[in-house]
This record gives structure tokens, sequence and C-alpha cells, in this order.
């Protein structure tokens, strides 16, 4: 009796590990169902893998811990191994897998895709064809491809698994040193491969007239992650200080494609031509950090961080365009991109007596973008003529660079007054100012007031309800500000008629260009002056939450609660750009503990969220009567019959359900449901005239899944148990960037063949645990 | 010296330890048949007796003299300190019991910080007494969260979402649910700086800045789950609109079924789809959104 107890006790008191051996089946394949690391998106059987091992010494502190998951999932598995002396070291390694499925019925018709360079099926550009149909017409002078021109698009398309997997790998160490101080160190290596989708336009007319498809761009990334830190914890005190770097590195430094809309015989296609894209450049990031905190009394505790970072990157540039001979090179060799960043913060936490708390902090963010300001004379898109774009100084095509960089200050206060036993209020005010360069404005400033009330109805019921205001205030907007001075003094002085003048870097220069039925801007016109971006722009927003909840009984417990918001942007609201973002929350939840055997969970949440966004269709104005650029600057007769709403709206609906039976015997069992829907719509309103019979509705974008999950576990014997499990999950979606396009749907835009996923899956498993000591 | 066996008898075995140093007056009574679930810290870190900074039942519970010295038949005077749904001790009293040891590190900002000021306390979210606490493993951390945070459990069930729900991130990937100076309780000090730490490639510094990339990532993305690709917080080409309507193609400003073409819209007049709305919309060209490098791109297309 003894042993057994002593048995029991051990069980009881001493970690165990686990094993899991089995297998599964998954019934149908797909890329949407596999994605995120559930290394399912194949159909058929696979490995279930888990160990969870835990290794303690009974006479020492010294343990080994090795937790693996889903061992025989490609993109999903992962592993740790901890080790060490508890509370003297720790040494920690791990591997990780994440996959990203995107897309399993992606095509084009390129060949050599995964790779950097994508060339066109042999014949192809004999193959294009004016008036398809019959013999091949090819085309003549100026002609501008488009797809339905390529009479081989369809017989060359070639599917491609657009998907990355990252693969990381980490090393950890710690140790305690005497005093109260502790030294870490981490480093991560992370190695993401495959591919994304991207887009690869070239040039194929004058103008903006340009093609378009999409491509596979191959990834192949490397981020190291590194940490050393050293902190100290006292009973006062306690201080962190550390360095951080992240260092990315990518192995791919351009995209080459060829041009699919070649025509020999237009103004861009006297060679055969390629298009190249820059992948993303390496770059490095350096920190310091110290962070600490110092409780001043039993009452009153004061902390705060300080860091400094320096963001880096110097990729050689590529040349302007892939045909050489055109264009000189760039006026630098590469960027020397750099940007310090400095955080400060300090925050003051008080207990003024027993029933009132005061918090007072500032927060101070920096970014100093130090980069280099030159001017690039550029092409926007590849192409074989220096006629296309002809780099004078004059150019629209001559712009510099603009670097960017903020400073943003928060103060903020919030007080917790007990007023009672039963109820809590909470008062709260915010003041953000931000200064950045380069942008339609200097800054903002933004005062935020919060109120919270809670109370304690009874000893099963319990609400509360907050609420927060905020108001942001631009300083002057000037759109076309910032984005003027990317341009030349000589292009601006073109973009609106004499005998105007603008100002430029401070100097009055004069407009040049000659009044026309389309051109009579009295400022260099490049930007709607009515428009607001929204990040930018005044901005009041309201927030309301509220909440309570309700415990009928021990067993049962209900929460209810909702939320709201409305975010205005009064400015934007006579001129352009998002005026109003709307939406609104509920949920429902209850938690069902019916005996110790039997439990449940019910969950239900619904919301809706509006956006209003006012928009013009400026292009209009080749239509009778004319709409001049002194018209949208200012002529409201004239434009407003161009102008209209754009309202998208979002309505959700999730449920779900679990029950977990645990009889106390050899089984439990248990399942969970979850069922989400989303339907989003764009509707129209205030349309003005002009535009009215061409604003069509669009259909619905939805996407629905849902998902049943049964498992049960059977105790075959006291260290072994079967687990069976099943899953159903379906899943449907629309999206007309997709559905119902062909590939020749769009002039300038190849057709993927894509659609919205939709899937529906069985998965079955199977497997042995085998728990021990 | 030879003991007598009267004496024997009558000398009484002290009672032992069973699992923490001196937890033999809680263990006497909680023994594995009156509370084996709480036997169960010998599963766990504080349960290791060799690690001298190791807790006993007191450290947390108090001393609790009343509750020991209580010898009536019916329920005893409560600990001094308890854990449980009913507790009579404030969030700020059950927090000393783990503060007093871990105050250090990523808890340096507990006090006054959000969840503390809602007196969410350590034990809201810790499990103490198990080898599982759902709150430190990545893979059931959102049980944990979400028991509050229903619009993120919500938002994680769209179609577009981090690898939450899969178990691959938790939410301490980018918050710190112990309190930090960043906003919305996030690891780092700006929301760029935390997203950055998966997405480095986007970090730059490019060439040619996008301004609400480089602002604030927020900006087009929501980071919990979305019904659009990519995480963005409306659709393309609507997102880019409320940005750029004058200039070139994009004085189309409003798009609608029109653009969409014959297939897919019964009634449009176009003869073709725009290559704005199919496909990634805006991005089937303007596709370095983030940032381009490339001497040509300043308009995000190279």
């Amino acid at each position: 009796e003894a042993d057994a107890s002593a048995e029991e006790i051990k069980r009881l008191t001493r970690p165990d590990s686990e094993v899991e051996i089995g297998i599964g089946n998954a019934s149908t394949g797909s890329f949407k169902f596999g994605d995120y690391g559930r290394g399912l998106e194949k159909s058929g059987g696979f490995l279930i893998g888990n160990i969870r091992m835990n290794g303690r010494s009974e006479s020492n502190a010294n343990y080994l811990e090795i937790v693996g998951r889903n061992l025989g999932l490609d993109g999903a598995r992962d592993i740790r191994i901890t080790g060490g002396e508890q509370g003297n070291y720790g040494l920690s390694i791990e591997y990780d897998e994440l996959s990203k499925l995107h897309s399993d019925s992606f095509q084009t018709p390129y060949a050599g895709m995964g790779s950097t360079r994508l060339t066109q099926p042999a014949g192809w550009a004999g193959s294009i064809d004016v008036t398809p149909g019959g013999v091949i017409n090819p085309p003549v002078a100026a002609t501008i491809v488009n797809t339905t021109m390529m009479t081989r698009l369809a017989a060359n398309m070639k599917r491609f698994d657009v998907e990355t997997m990252r693969k990381g790998a980490g090393l950890s160490l710690t140790k305690l040193i005497s005093g109260g101080w502790e030294v870490a160190v981490n480093f991560k290596r992370e190695e993401k491969d495959g591919a994304r989708l991207t887009g690869a336009p070239l040039q194929i007319g004058g103008g903006g007239s340009r093609g378009t498809l999409l491509v596979p761009e191959p990834i192949n990334y490397t981020t190291d992650l590194f940490d050393a830190l050293a902190r100290y914890s006292g009973e006062k005190l306690q201080m962190q200080v550390a360095y951080h770097a992240s260092l990315f590195s990518n192995a791919n430094k351009s995209l080459v494609f060829d041009n699919l809309f070649y025509n020999a015989a237009s103004t861009v296609g006297g060679n055969q031509l390629t298009g190249r894209l820059g992948q993303m450049p390496d770059n490095q990031f350096h920190q310091l950090k110290a962070s600490g905190g110092y409780t001043l009394s039993q009452q009153t505790r004061l902390t705060g961080n300080l860091s400094f970072g320096r963001m880096t990157q110097n990729e050689a540039f590529l040349p302007y365009i892939s045909t050489t001979g055109i264009l000189p090179a760039p006026p630098v060799a590469s960027l020397d991109g750099k940007i310090n960043t400095t955080h400060a913060d300090i925050k003051l936490h008080s207990k003024l007596s027993q029933t009132i708390k005061l918090t007072a902090g500032y927060k101070y963010d920096d970014r100093d973008n130090r980069t280099a300001v030159n001017r690039y004379a550029y092409d926007p898109a590849d192409n074989t003529s220096a006629a296309s774009y002809a780099n004078a100084v004059n150019s629209q095509y001559v712009r510099k660079n603009s670097p960017l960089s903020k400073t943003q200050q928060v103060i903020y206060v919030d007080a917790d007054f007990h007023v009672a036993k039963v109820t809590t209020l909470k008062l709260g005010f915010d003041y953000d100012h931000v200064k950045h360069t380069n942008e339609p404005t200097a800054g903002d400033k933004e005062a935020t007031v919060k109120v919270e009330v809670k109370h304690k109805f009874s000893d099963i019921a319990s609400g509360g309800v907050a609420y927060a205001y905020s108001n942001r205030n631009a300083l002057d907007y000037n759109g076309s500000g910032p984005l003027n001075a990317t341009y030349t003094a000589g292009y601006l002085s073109t973009q609106c008629v004499a005998p105007n003048t603008f100002l430029y870097n401070g100097i009055v220069t004069a407009c040049v260009g000659v009044a026309s039925a389309t051109s009579k801007a009295t400022f260099p016109f490049l930007d709607t002056p009515a428009l607001r971006k929204f990040f930018l722009a005044d901005r009041t927003r309201d927030k309301l939450n509220a909440f309570a909840n309700i415990a009928p009984s021990e067993k049962l417990d209900l929460q209810l609660g909702a939320s709201y918001y409305n975010e205005k942007y009064p400015d934007t609201a006579a001129g352009f750009g998002l005026t109003r973002a709307t939406g609104w929350t509920a949920n429902f939840d209850a938690n069902l503990a019916a005996t110790d055997k039997i439990s449940g969970v019910f969950f239900a949440s619904v919301g809706d969220y509006k956006t209003d966004q006012n928009g013009h269709n400026g292009a209009s104005s080749a239509t009778s009567p004319v709409i001049t650029t002194l018209d949208r600057q200012n002529n409201t007769v004239a434009f407003d019959p161009l102008t209209g709403v754009t309202n998208r709206t979002a309505r959700s609906q999730t449920l779900g359900l679990g029950i977990r039976v645990k009889p106390g015997g050899k089984y439990e069992w248990g399942g969970d449901f979850s069922h989400s829907t989303t339907t989003a719509s764009t509707g129209f309103r205030d349309i003005g005239l002009r535009i009215a019979a061409t604003v069509l509705p669009l259909p619905d974008e939805l996407s629905r899944l849902s998902r049943l999950e049964l498992f049960g576990k059977y105790r075959l014997k006291k260290d072994v148990a079967l687990n069976m499990k099943y899953v159903f999950e379906q899943y449907r979606s629309t999206d007309w960037g997709y559905d119902g396009q062909t590939l020749t749907s769009s002039a300038s835009f190849v057709g993927t063949g894509q659609t919205g996923p939709k899937y529906t899956v069985h998965v079955i498993g199977a497997s042995l645990v085998y728990n021990f000591k | 010296d030879v003991v007598k066996p009267a004496e024997k008898t009558e000398k009484k075995e002290a009672p032992r330890d069973i699992v923490l140093k001196g937890d033999a007056k809680c263990t006497t009574c909680h023994d594995e048949a009156d509370s084996p679930e709480l036997l169960a810290i010998g599963k766990t870190r504080h349960g290791v007796r060799a690690d001298k900074r190791g807790p006993e039942c007191t450290s947390c519970h108090g001393e609790s003299a009343k509750h020991i010295a209580y010898k009536g038949s019916d329920k005893p005077p409560k600990p001094d300190r308890t854990f449980g749904k009913k507790s009579a001790n404030t969030a700020e009293e059950r927090d000393q019991a783990c503060m007093s040891c871990h105050k250090g590190g990523n808890r340096m900002q507990w006090v006054g910080s959000q969840h503390e000021s809602q007196d969410v306390g350590c034990t809201s979210c810790h499990k103490v007494h198990t080898r599982h606490d759902k709150a430190r493993d990545r893979a059931t951390q959102t049980e944990t969260c979400f028991s509050c945070h229903k619009e993120q459990r919500t938002e994680s069930l769209r179609t577009s979402h981090h690898p939450i729900p899969e178990g691959k991130i938790s939410c301490s990937s980018c918050h710190n649910p112990h309190g930090s100076s960043g906003p919305k309780m996030l690891n780092t000090a700006t929301v760029n700086e935390t997203c950055y730490t998966c997405h480095a490639e986007k970090r730059g510094p490019f060439l040619w800045e996008h301004p609400p990339a480089s602002d604030n990532c927020s900006n087009c993305h929501t980071p919990h789950g979305s019904s659009i690709a990519s995480l963005l917080k409306y659709r393309q080409p609507f997102l880019c609109a409320s940005c750029h309507i004058a200039g070139g193609h994009s004085t189309t400003g409003i798009r609608s079924g029109q653009d969409l073409g014959p297939l897919v819209t019964p009634g449009a007049t176009s003869t073709t789809a725009a290559s704005q709305m199919v496909g990634k919309a805006c991005t089937n060209c303007h596709t370095q959104v983030h940032g381009s490098n490339h001497p040509s791109g300043p308009r995000f297309a190279r």
C-alpha cells in the first residue's frame, strides 16, 4: 500500500513525458486548407508525430525538455530542446517551419517560373495576331499588343504553385549571475524560400500604355536576429540593457522577364525587350536599448525606456532600364540609406490613496532619415526607346527622392477612482503631437479623452461601459507641396498656364504652359487639391465599448459585449478621400460546466463595418463639355457631375460551439464547431450625372468557413492511449478580381486562371500516445 | 541508544514534505486524496526544490495561521491569499504573490499597465498548479487571450490572418501582456518595429519611400484578420484610391462593375476589364508598395 501511495504521489508530482505517433488522411488537397503550416495541402496520408519530454533530476535542478509538434507535416513542424540547471544556466535550441501557400491555381505562359529569369514560349512573338481567328496577321507600326492578340496564350499556360517556406533555427543561452543579475544571448536565423506573386509591368506603347501580368517572384531571404542582454532585478530597482541586431539579406537582386506584349513594329518594340524588377534590398538594423523600473515607495513606481537604433541599406542600384545605351547611370551607385531611430519614455504610477491611482507618462519617438537626396532620370517601365522618355531637364521623369522623417511625442494621464467598493471610474487624457517631413502636412495634434465605468451589481453580475473621443487636427494641408518638390521647376512650370506663377523652393516661378481646351491650371496640377490622405487628415473618432458578465450559477458564465466606433474626416468630407469609417460588433459567450465531467462553450459574434470614400472620374474630361484642370481645381459646378461616393460594407457573423466529456473512465471525447461568414459589398451614392450611367454595381465578395472537429481518447493501458480525430472543413469564397475573368478579359493584363478558393476536406487521424516518466 | 518499544509507538513521525519545502503543514490535509491537482506544482518549475529560489506554499498563499490552526469539522477560514474565482483578495494582493519574485525583465512595466489597471491579474491568465500553462504555450495561448478579446477572436477566423489559429505565432509574439511603452502593448516602441521583426525585407530604407508604409503598417493592414488578402483593411483599388485619385489612369477614381468588363458585369459598355480592378488590382503594376530601391521606381512599379 505504501508503494502504491508513493507511486501515486510520484505520478502527481513528477513531470511526465508523452510521445504520440499515428497516421492520418486528408480527402482533398487544397492550398487554402493547408495554408500556414497546417501541412495538409495535398490529399492522402500523413504522419502524426508529437513529442513532449520532460527530464528532471530528482537530486538536483538539472532538466531537459523536448517539445516537438507536427513532426510529420512539412511546413508545420517545430521542435524545441531546452536544458540546463534551473536557477543557474539554460540552453535552448529550436527549429521551426512555417509554410505560406498563396495559390495552387496560378498560371502564366512563362518558362522558368521559380527562377529569376522568366522567358516567353518559343515562337511567341511570331504568334502575335492583330486579328485572331485565321492566318497570323502580324502587327503593323505602333500597334499596341493586347492579350487577345496572344494566340498562343491558352496553349502555353502552365500551373505553378506559389508558396513560401520559412525555416528558422535558434539558439538561446541564459546565465544567472549572483547579485540579481542575469545575462542572455539569443540568435535566430530564418530562411524564407519559395515564391510570391508580383506584378511584371512593361511599356507597350507611348505614355501610360503598359501591359502587365502577375508572375512568381522567387524568394530567397535570410534574416539573422541577434540579441544580447543583461538584466538586474532587485527589490526596488529592475533594469535591463540590450543590444539587438536584425540583418536581412536577399540572394535574389532582380527578376527579369520577357515582354509578352512584344510587338516588333511598335514604337517601344524595336528590339526584343525584357523587364526588370528590383527585389527587396539587403538591409540592417542595430539597436541599443535600456529599460528600468524603480519602486520609489510602496505606492509609487517609476519606469522608463531608452533606445537608439539605426537602419541602413546600401544595395547596388540596378540600371534605370534593361536596354543599355539610352539612359546614363544613376547619380550614385547605391543609396547609402540611413535612418536613425530614437525612443524614450517615462511613466510614473502612484497610488495616491486607497481609492485613487494615477498613471502619467511621456513618450518620444523619432525617425530621422539621413538618406542623401539626389535627382534620378528614370523610366517608369522598361522600354527600348529613348524617344519614349526623353529625360531632359524638364521631363516629368526626373524626380528626386524625399526621405521621410517623423517625430512623435505623447503625454498621457490616467486616473482610477474606486468611487465605491463595487464601482470604479477611470478617466484618461492623451495628447499626441506628430511632426513629419515631406508630407502634405507638417504634422498634427491629437487629443483623446477617455472615461470608463465598471460596476459590480451583485455577486453574479457585473458590467461596464467605456467611451473615448479623439480629435486630430492637422496643420495646414498642402497636398501638392511635397509631391511637386520631387519634380524639377522646369517640369512644373509646364503644368500651369502663363501668366500664373508658383512657389518652388521659396522662389517665384513662372508658369509657361499654354492654355488649351483641357489645360487651364493656375498652379502645377499634379494632385487634386481637395484630396486628403486619411492618415494625415483631420479626424474625429468616437469609440464605445460595453460589457456585462453574468454568472447565474456556479456552473454557468455568460458574457455579453458590444463595441462601436465612428471615424469622421471633416476636411475630407468637403473634398476627396476617405470621409468616414464606422463599425460595430456584438458578441455573446456562454461557458457551461454542467458537471465535473461535462463542459461546453458557445460563442457568437456579429459585426458590421462601413467606409465612405469621395472620389471623382476626372478622366471624363475628354467628353463634352470639356473639364479643364482649372475646373478640377475650383469649379464645383463643372466638376461635381464627375464626383461620387463609394461605400464599402463588410458584415461578419461568427459562431462556435464546443463540448468536452470526461466521464472519468477509460475514455474522453469532445468536439468543436465554428462557422464564420464575411460578406463585403460595394455601393455608390451621390454619383454625378455625367458618370452615373457608367457606375455599375459590383458583385459581393464572400468568404464562408465552416469547421467541425471531433476527437476521442481511449486509454488502452495505464500509460497508452488511442487518439482518434475527425475534421470536416468547408470553405467557399467569391472574388470579383478573379472569378468570371478569363485570360484575355483585360486587354493589358494577362489573366492568371485563378478563382476564389473553395474546398471541402475531410481529415481523419488515429494515433497512439505513450505516457512515461 | 536503544529505544524501547513503548517509546517508539509514542513518537509519532513528523509529517514529511511532499513537493515543496515546508509543504507538510499543507499537504497533511491537502494530500493526494484531498487535492491531487494541487500536488501538480511538483511538475512545474516552482516545484524544483533544488532551485534555491523556489517557493513554499506560504510564499504565495501566506502564512494562513488561522486556516492551518482550524480544528473544526466544517470549512476552515480561507488561506491568507487565494487565487480562485471567488477570492476575497484584491487583484493587487494576488499579483503581489507573483511579483515578489517576477518583477524584472518583461514585467518591469506591469504596475500601471493596461491589464493591471483593469484588475486583470497574473492568475487571471496563468495557471500555476499545472505543468501546462496555456498562456505560456503559443499553440494554446489564444484560449486565454480570446476569453476577453472577442473581436480579435472573430478576426482571427477570417480568411486572411496571421498563423495564430494554426498555433505558429501567438498574441505575445507581438504584444507584451505585462505592460509596454509601445502602442497597444506591443513588444517594441512602434508598430513598424514590431512588424519588421518577421518582415525585415520591408524595412528599407528605400530610395523611394511610400509614405503610409513608412509611417505605420497599420495604415493599410489590420493585424488580427481580414476578409481581404494580405490583411488589408480595405480592398484594392479602393484602399489606394483613398489617397490617389488624380493623375494618369487613377483619374478613374470611382471604380465599379463597369471596370470588370462585360463578362462579369451585364450591361458594361467597356469591352475589356480594367487592369486596375482584376487580379491584384493596383499592385498588378505598382507592386513595390512598401518602397522601391530601383532608381526607376518612384511609381513603385519596379
